[in-house]
């Protein structure tokens, strides 16, 4: 198997030009998308070419510091896009998010490297960057769903709820059906994806180890290991994420508290 | 002497500078049935939730049995309440469920619903037995609200807190539920714009904009 093929300048610019089929469409059918997707372009372009550029000094570098740093910035990125989409509020679940993604994340992948596959050294950039990036980017969609289901549906169903304080519930028995319902609606897309993965569509982590040359059977045993990790990920931190908000967003009596939401 | 099951001392609350109880004092002795009315946005429902450790008071102090509510003892003292709202929210699929309910949870496990009795309240309040397998999502909301009566009495609780909780019913079952009520030993303080129920209670207070405006609250 040989190494990846460089893609020339001039070429990419080819790449370019192949969006002129969609603009024109949009043109044409006045979607009123043009500016929209010029500008998501343009952020696209740049985002990637500065990453690949950071990337290629921290793994050059190879160094732990270096590496965590990056590891702290895609966390605290994670944070802040899960708590936006989610419509919470930053003050009042940001150190639940953390903590919860955080060790899930770190915990998972640092096993699956320690322990599973053994890069030399084991804080290898090359290895730590994308594994983190894939876990963090399918726990992003996994916490939004789920925070945003479980705290909808108390809000949804006050009355219900009241009712069960009063009937002696402890605000965990109160809440524990919107929680395995908010649950259940964050893992089952997965579950959906890990059930069709190969047969519907060859995942981006294969694909991309194949353009690069390697091996197909690594390849797929690799994206095996990425599958179980994400899976892992997404149930323990989407888990742990709401159990550990419950303090910060009811209050002592088991209200849910009102200023949990962004205006 | 014991102390009343329920009592409130100076209880204000405000919501966001706006005031919504102003110096409430009312006591509820064991056994007393207590209505309370008023006009609509009078607080009758805010002080309800207030006795419920929903509402967190301003100043004063509520006392249940004796015990003082706090965030502390807020889920032991609910233990001695059963609520019955207007909603009627049942929180479970079936019938059965959700009379089952309470007995799910930690703090009732070792207790069991007497099953004679159940049947007995079914009877009264004129339901099959065969309403156990329904689906709560397909009755009435009177149906509803008798359902929530019977599981409040079974919980066999010391104060019960009824809102309307004659509202959404037909002039035969209003009066089973009423004379339920009547029959009842626990203390009730029930919102009601209800006058038979009214007449009664032997107590009434009559709020209006967060205050007693007439009634003896015997504070």
């Amino acid at each position: 198997m040989g190494s990846t093929v460089d893609i020339p300048f001039e070429r990419m610019l080819l790449l370019y030009a192949l969006m002129l089929i969609p603009l024109g469409l949009f043109y044409r059918e006045q979607l009123g998308l043009i500016k929209e997707t010029c500008v998501a372009l343009l952020r696209m372009t740049a985002q990637l070419l500065l990453v690949g550029f950071y990337l290629f000094y921290v793994f050059h570098w190879n160094s732990i510091f270096y590496t965590s740093l990056w590891v702290a910035i895609m966390l605290l990125s994670a944070n802040l896009a899960i708590l936006k989409k989610s419509g919470l509020r930053r003050q009042v679940f940001f150190k639940s998010t953390m903590m919860s993604i955080a060790l899930s994340t770190c915990g998972v992948s640092f096993f699956a490297l320690f322990v599973v596959i053994q890069p030399s050294p084991p804080y290898d950039a090359r290895y730590i960057i994308p594994i983190v990036g894939m876990l963090l980017g399918n726990t992003l969609r996994s916490n939004i769903v789920s925070l945003e289901r479980f705290y909808s549906s108390v809000r949804d169903h006050r009355d219900t709820h009241l009712v069960k304080l009063m009937l002696g519930a402890e605000l965990s028995e109160a809440v524990a059906v919107h929680f395995k319902e908010a649950l259940r609606a964050a893992i089952r897309p997965t579950l959906a994806t890990m059930a069709t993965v190969g047969v519907v569509s060859l995942p981006g982590m294969m694909t991309g180890q194949i353009l690069g040359g390697g091996e197909p059977l690594i390849a797929a045993k690799y994206q095996i290991a990425i599958m179980i990790q994400i899976f892992v990920v997404m149930v323990l931190s989407s888990y742990l994420n709401i159990r550990m908000s419950l303090k910060n967003a009811f209050d002592e009596y088991g209200n849910l508290k009102e200023e949990i939401w962004l205006e | 002497m014991s102390p009343p099951e329920l009592s409130l001392r100076d209880v204000s609350v405000s919501i966001k500078g706006k005031s919504i109880l102003q110096g409430i004092n009312l006591n509820l002795e064991k056994g007393e049935h207590m209505a309370l009315t008023g006009p609509s946005g009078s607080g009758k429902s805010s002080l309800l939730k207030v006795v419920m450790g929903v509402l967190p008071v301003s100043s004063g102090h509520v006392e249940i049995e004796g015990q003082a509510l706090s965030s502390k003892t807020v889920f032991a003292l609910r233990q001695k309440i059963a609520y019955i709202d207007q909603s009627s929210a049942m929180g479970a699929e079936s019938v059965e469920d959700a009379l089952m309910l309470p007995y799910t949870f930690k703090a009732m496990q070792d207790k069991e619903p007497n099953r004679e009795e159940l049947l007995h309240y079914l009877d009264l309040l004129a339901f099959d037995k065969k309403i156990l397998h329904e689906k709560c999502s397909v009755l009435s909301g009177g149906q509803q609200q008798r359902l929530s009566l019977i599981r409040a009495l079974l919980l066999k609780r010391p104060l019960i807190l009824a809102d309307e909780v004659t509202a959404s019913l037909d002039a035969e079952n209003k009066e089973r539920v009423m004379d339920l009520l009547q029959n009842c030993q626990a203390s009730i303080l029930s919102i009601s714009h209800d006058k038979e129920w009214i007449e009664r209670c032997p107590k009434t207070l009559v709020l209006n904009s967060g205050e007693i405006v007439s009634g003896e609250g015997d504070g």
